[in-house]
C-alpha cells in the first residue's frame, strides 16, 4: 500500500470528525452535518478511502477462505441464527439466571436502562474505588454511554489500551470500523499522535509504534485501579462473561486491576457453554478470518481467594439503551442477535466508499445503519442513514446470523416516510408515480410525453455535449437528473416503448422493418 | 433499575408474562455433523492429532515443539532458556509440574513459583517477579487440534499472569491432552452445576499480535510475543 | 409453454430492444408469449424509497395484470426480485391478495432462471464469438437467488470468452433512487465498477438487469469506453456470428 507523504494534515489538529476535545459537551456528528455531506467530505479524503477499500478486501478476503475451509458454512449461520434468535426469544429468563449465577459467583450485577444510568453506576463504582486511572478495552457499549468522557470529567484517566481505540482516543476521534478502529489513521499520523503523548522521539516503523505502545500501556494496566472490558458473550448457565481479544489487553485489563467492570449490552448473552463453541467459529471467521481469536477469556465472578491475579471485585453492568425498543418490534427484533463481528461493513459497496465517520455514530456500516435510528437517536435525528444503501443486500448475505438488515434498512425508510420525514417534494413526486404508474392508460400517456418531450425539446444529445440545447443543459444540472449527469450520461431515448411495437411483434415478418428490432444503437 | 422491573419490561416487550420456567431447546450447541467431523471432510485418526495441532501452532507464529518422550524436555527447555535474555523464569506452582520431572527449571535455573502456595516470596516480591519476567512456563488443561489452541483452567496454583506478562509462554502438553475441538475442552456438564467453574479460562491460540497500524502485523503487543508449546509424545 | 410477459416500466420506456429480444429468445425456445397490457409496473421505486402505500397502489395493478398467468417471465432480476421477496409483506393486510402475491410468486421468474431452471435447457444455440464480462446485479443474485443460470447460459454460448471481473459481486452503484440521492457516493462506485470492467479489456459487458448496465453504461459513455454493452436476452439471441458491434455504446 502507498504511504502518502508526510505532508499530511498533523495529527494533532482536529480532524473534521472529532467528536470532542477534552472539556467540550459532547456533540453529534449526525445532527451537525448532513449525511449527503458528511458522505461528501469522506470521499474527499483519499488516503482514507484506499485505506478502506485495503482492509475491506483482506478481510473479505480472509472470511471467505477460513469459511470454505470451515465447511458447510450455511449450516453454520442456520445455527448460528437459531440459537440467538431462541435466546433473545427468552432474553429475561437468561438475563435472571445470568444474574443469579454470577452473584453466586461473587460478582455484582446491576440493571442499567439507559445511558445515564450506565455512567453512574460506574462513576459511583470509581468513585468508591477512589480511581484515579481506569484502563478500558475494546467495547462498543462503553463508546455507546460515552463513558471515558464521562470519567474524564470527573478527573479520572480513562485510557484505551486496545492499540486501535488507543490511537482513536489520542485523535479525539470515534472508532471508524467495529474491528479495526484506526483504520483510517496512516504510520505518520500514529507516530505523531504517540510522540505528543509521550514526549518521546519515535520512527513510523510498525514495530517501533506497536514496541511504544506495549510499553506506555503495561505501565496503564499495572496502574490502574479499575479495569473496563465489554462482553462478547456473557454465558447464563454460569454467570460467565467471555472475552474474545488478540492484543492480550482485554487478558490484562480483566486481570491486574483490583476491580473489573464489564459492560454487557444486555442482548449478548447465550444460553450454555455448548453455545458459546458456535459463536468461537462463527465470529472470528466472519471478522477477520482467523480460526479463533488469540485469547478467548472465560470470566468467572472475580478470583478466588488464594489466586494471586485477578480482580477482587467483578461488577457487571447490563445495558438496555433502547435495546428494548428492537425487542419490541418483530420487524428489528432480529438485529438483536448481531454478535458484533464487523463482516457487514466489510462488503458493504457505501461503507467502502466512505468509511466509517460518514455515518455519525458508534456503530458504522450497515448494522449501525439500522442500530443508530433504534438504539440511540431515534428515526428523525439517524433515520436519514438507512438511505446510506442501495439495498444490494451484501450485508445479510455476509451476516453470520443471518439478519436480514438489507429488509431491515427498507422498513427503516417505510418508517421515516411515515413519520413525515422526507421532504415534500419527494412525497409529492411519489404519490404521482403511484397515480401514474398504477394504470395503464395514465402511464402509456406519460410515457409518450416524455419522449415526446425528449426528442422534441430537449433534445437527443443527452451527455452534457456542446451541441446539447439549453434545455436540456438546464435540465441536465438541476436535481435529481444532476445527481445522475454528474457521472454518468443519460440514457439515449427510445423512439417507440415496447407496449407500441407489440403489435408488430405478434407478426413475425415484421422481424425486419422495426429498427428497434436491430439492436445496433446506443443507449 | 431494579432487576425485576428490567426483566419485566422486557417480557412486556416480547408479548407475554416474565418467564421463570427453563426455555425448552430443540438442540444447542454445534451439530452433529459437526461433532462427528471436527476436521471437515476428511476424518482425521488420533495418531494423526499431534502433526495437525502441530502445523496448526506454526500457522499461529507459535512454536512447536515435539518431545519423542519425557526425557527429551529437559534439554528442550534448557536451550530455550539459555537463549532467553535476562529476566527471569515465572512457573505455575511447582506442585503442577510433578509429572514432567523438570525439578531443575526451579534449582538451576532459579525460577519462581507464582502462586501464593510459595512460602519464600510475599505477593508484592511475586508480583515484581512475574512483570519483570522473561519466561513464562505452565502446563495446559487440553490442548485443541483443529484449531492450535491451549485451554489453561486457572486455580490458586495456576495464576493468571504467568501466561500473559512475560515476554515468553511455554507451554507443556502431553499428548493425552490433546482434544479434537473447543466444545472438548469447555467444563463438563458437572463443572458447570457445582462451583468449580474456574474464575478464568484462558483459551490461548499463539502469540498476542494486531494489525491496527496501516494493516501492518504486529507480534507481541500485550501478551507473550513468543508463544512455544512442548508436546511430549506418549504422555 | 405459455408465457406472460412481464416487461418492466425501464424496458418498456428506455429499452424496448431488450423486451423484443426476450419475447424472441422465449419464442425461439418453443414458448407462446403474451403481453398483458394492463401491466405498469412492480411498484418497486416508492418501496425501497419508503413510499409503501404508493408502491402497493403500482403494485396491485401489476398482480392484476398477471392473474391467471401460467408462468410470467421477466428480462429483471430486480423486478422478479421484488415480486419474490416483498410482495407477500406489501400485501400482508388483506388475505386475498396476499394469497394472489403468494401465487404470483410461485408463477414469477426472471429471463434466465425461467430458461435453465424451468425450460431445464442452459444451450440456447448461441455465438458469440468475443470477450465478455458479466455483471451480476445484487436483487437478481441476493433477494432472487440468481446466481449461476446467467453463467451456465453464458457458458454454453459458442464462442464467447468470458473474463473474470474483480469484486463482481459488487453493487454498481444503481440502487434505484439511491443513485441521484446520494449521488457522489453511486458515483464513486460505478467508477470502481467501471474501472475493474475496464481492466478486463472485454469486449462486451452483459448483465440481467437494465437498471445496472444503464447505470454502468452511462459511466462508461462518459468515459468514452467503447465497450459494448448488452442484456442477456440480447446476447442471447446472436445465433450467428457477425463482426458488426451490437448493443450500448455501439
Amino acid at each position: 500500500m502507498n504511504h502518502p507523504s508526510t505532508e499530511r494534515v498533523s495529527a494533532t489538529e482536529p480532524s473534521p470528525f472529532a467528536t470532542k476535545q477534552l472539556g467540550d459537551k459532547i456533540e453529534n456528528p449526525l445532527t451537525q452535518k448532513s449525511l449527503k455531506h458528511r458522505a461528501d467530505d469522506a470521499l474527499r479524503d483519499e488516503y482514507l478511502r484506499a485505506a478502506v477499500a485495503f482492509t475491506t478486501d483482506r478481510l473479505r478476503g480472509r472470511k471467505a477462505d477460513s469459511t470454505e475451509l470451515l465447511g458447510e458454512w450455511e449450516e453454520w449461520r442456520d445455527r448460528g441464527s437459531a440459537i440467538r434468535s431462541h435466546t433473545i426469544a427468552h432474553l429475561d429468563y437468561y438475563l435472571r439466571e445470568f444474574s443469579d449465577r454470577a452473584a453466586d459467583k461473587g460478582a455484582t450485577v446491576y440493571f442499567a436502562a439507559d445511558a445515564a444510568e450506565a455512567q453512574s453506576i460506574v462513576l459511583e463504582i470509581a468513585h468508591k474505588k477512589e480511581a484515579r486511572i481506569v484502563a478500558k478495552s475494546k467495547s462498543m457499549v462503553s463508546e455507546e454511554v460515552h463513558i471515558n468522557h464521562v470519567l474524564e470529567d470527573e478527573g479520572i484517566t480513562s485510557v484505551e489500551t486496545d492499540l486501535g481505540e488507543w490511537i482513536v482516543q489520542l485523535a479525539h476521534e470515534t472508532p471508524s470500523h467495529i474491528i479495526i478502529p484506526a483504520i483510517h489513521k496512516n504510520r505518520f499520523q500514529i507516530q505523531q499522535l504517540f510522540e505528543a503523548e509521550g514526549g518521546e522521539t519515535l520512527s513510523s516503523e510498525t514495530s517501533v509504534l506497536a514496541g511504544y505502545a506495549r510499553r506506555r500501556l503495561r505501565e496503564t494496566f499495572l496502574k490502574a485501579e479499575i479495569g473496563i472490558t465489554g462482553c462478547n458473550f456473557a454465558i447464563a448457565e454460569t454467570g460467565s462473561v467471555v472475552l474474545f481479544c488478540n492484543e492480550g489487553n482485554a487478558r490484562m485489563v480483566s486481570t491486574l486491576p483490583k476491580t473489573h467492570i464489564v459492560m454487557m449490552g444486555m442482548e449478548r448473552i447465550l444460553p450454555a457453554w455448548d453455545d458459546l463453541e458456535v459463536m468461537a467459529n462463527l465470529l472470528p471467521r466472519s471478522a477477520t478470518g482467523q480460526k479463533i481469536t488469540v485469547y478467548m477469556t472465560a470470566l468467572t465472578g472475580p478470583k478466588k481467594k488464594a489466586e494471586l491475579d485477578g480482580p477482587e471485585e467483578l461488577h457487571i453492568v447490563i445495558l438496555d439503551n433502547g435495546r428494548s425498543g428492537a425487542l419490541a418490534d418483530p420487524e428489528f427484533r432480529e438485529v438483536l442477535n448481531c454478535i458484533r463481528c464487523g463482516a457487514c461493513l466489510n462488503v458493504c459497496p457505501v461503507y467502502r466508499q466512505v468509511g466509517g465517520h460518514a455515518y455519525g455514530s458508534v456503530y458504522p456500516g450497515p448494522i449501525g445503519a439500522v442500530l443508530t435510528p433504534i438504539l440511540q437517536q431515534g428515526l428523525k435525528a439517524a433515520g436519514e442513514l438507512s438511505y446510506a444503501s442501495s439495498l444490494c443486500g451484501a450485508c445479510f448475505e455476509a451476516c453470520p446470523v443471518k439478519i436480514p438488515l438489507h429488509d431491515m434498512l427498507v422498513h427503516l425508510r417505510r418508517k421515516y416516510v411515515e413519520n413525515g420525514f422526507e421532504p415534500p417534494i419527494e412525497k409529492a413526486a411519489f404519490k404521482a408515480f403511484g397515480t401514474i404508474f398504477s394504470n395503464r392508460t395514465a402511464y402509456e400517456a406519460a410515457g409518450k410525453a416524455g419522449r415526446w418531450l425528449q426528442l422534441n425539446v430537449l433534445g437527443k444529445d443527452t451527455d452534457r455535449s456542446a451541441q446539447a440545447s439549453p434545455l436540456m443543459k438546464v435540465a441536465e444540472r438541476i436535481e435529481p437528473l444532476a445527481g445522475w449527469t454528474a457521472h454518468r450520461a443519460l440514457p439515449e431515448t427510445a423512439q417507440r416503448s415496447f407496449r407500441e411495437i407489440w403489435p408488430e411483434l405478434l407478426d413475425h415478418n415484421s422481424a425486419s422493418q422495426s429498427p428497434e428490432l436491430d439492436d445496433s444503437y446506443g443507449a | 433499575m431494579e432487576r425485576e422491573q428490567f426483566l419485566a419490561g422486557l417480557a412486556s416487550c416480547l408479548g407475554r408474562p416474565p418467564q421463570y420456567d427453563k426455555p425448552i431447546r430443540e438442540f444447542s450447541g454445534v451439530t452433529d455433523r459437526y461433532a462427528h467431523h471436527p476436521f471437515g471432510q476428511i476424518d482425521l485418526p488420533q495418531t494423526e492429532w499431534l502433526k495437525r495441532f502441530v502445523g496448526e501452532l506454526i500457522s499461529l507464529g507459535a512454536n512447536a515443539l515435539v518431545a519423542e518422550s519425557i526425557d527429551s524436555v529437559p534439554s528442550l527447555l534448557k536451550t530455550i532458556f539459555d537463549k532467553a535474555k535476562r529476566g527471569g523464569i515465572v512457573t505455575w506452582h511447582r506442585s503442577e509440574f510433578a509429572s514432567w520431572n523438570i525439578d531443575f527449571v526451579w534449582d538451576e535455573y532459579s525460577a519462581v513459583d507464582y502462586s501464593e502456595a510459595n512460602d519464600e516470596l510475599d505477593d508484592t516480591a511475586l508480583k515484581q517477579k512475574v512483570q519483570t519476567a522473561t519466561i513464562g512456563l505452565t502446563t495446559v488443561n487440553y490442548a485443541i487440534v483443529n484449531t492450535g489452541t491451549l485451554a489453561l483452567y486457572i486455580n490458586e496454583f495456576r495464576n493468571r499472569s504467568v501466561s500473559l506478562l512475560p515476554t515468553e509462554h511455554i507451554a507443556l502438553v502431553a499428548e493425552s491432552q490433546l482434544v479434537a475441538r473447543l466444545g472438548d475442552a469447555l467444563p463438563s456438564g458437572a463443572h458447570r452445576q457445582s462451583s468449580s467453574v474456574p474464575s478464568s479460562i484462558n483459551f490461548i491460540s499463539g502469540p498476542s499480535r494486531s494489525a491496527d497500524i496501516e494493516n501492518d502485523l504486529s507480534i507481541g503487543v500485550h501478551g507473550p510475543a513468543v508463544l512455544t508449546v512442548i508436546i511430549c509424545k506418549g504422555k | 409453454m405459455k408465457v406472460a410477459l412481464f416487461i418492466t416500466c425501464l424496458v418498456d420506456q428506455l429499452y424496448p430492444e431488450v423486451g423484443v429480444n426476450t419475447l424472441r429468445l422465449l419464442q425461439r425456445l418453443g414458448c407462446e408469449v403474451t403481453f398483458p397490457k394492463s401491466q405498469v409496473c412492480c411498484g418497486q421505486p416508492a418501496f425501497n424509497s419508503g413510499y409503501v402505500d404508493d408502491a402497493r397502489k403500482v403494485a396491485k395493478n401489476n398482480l392484476k395484470a398477471f392473474d391467471g398467468a401460467d408462468y410470467v417471465v421477466s428480462p429483471s432480476g430486480s423486478c422478479t426480485g421484488m415480486v419474490h421477496h416483498y410482495y407477500e409483506e406489501l400485501f400482508a393486510d388483506s388475505p386475498r391478495l396476499a394469497a394472489d402475491a403468494k401465487s404470483l410468486k410461485t408463477r414469477t421468474f426472471e429471463l434466465s432462471q425461467f430458461i435453465v431452471n424451468v425450460l431445464k435447457t442452459n444451450d440456447v444455440g448461441a455465438v458469440f464469438p468475443h470477450s465478455v464480462v458479466y455483471h451480476p446485479s445484487c436483487h437478481g443474485s441476493r433477494l432472487l437467488g440468481v446466481k449461476d443460470e446467467p453463467l451456465q447460459l453464458l457458458s454454453k454460448v459458442r464462442e464467447l470468452k468470458l473474463r473474470p471481473l474483480t469484486n463482481s459481486q459488487d453493487c454498481c452503484g444503481f440502487g434505484g433512487t439511491f443513485a441521484v440521492k446520494l449521488s457522489e457516493v453511486s458515483g464513486a462506485m460505478v467508477t470502481e465498477k467501471v474501472n475493474n470492467i475496464a481492466a478486463t479489456e472485454a469486449e462486451y459487458l452483459v448483465g440481467t438487469d437494465m437498471g445496472c448496465l444503464m447505470n454502468i453504461a452511462g459511466s462508461m459513455r462518459r468515459r468514452g469506453m467503447q465497450t459494448g454493452v448488452l442484456h442477456l436476452s440480447q446476447l442471447l439471441n446472436r445465433t450467428e456470428a457477425s463482426d458488426r458491434k451490437q448493443g450500448y455504446n455501439a
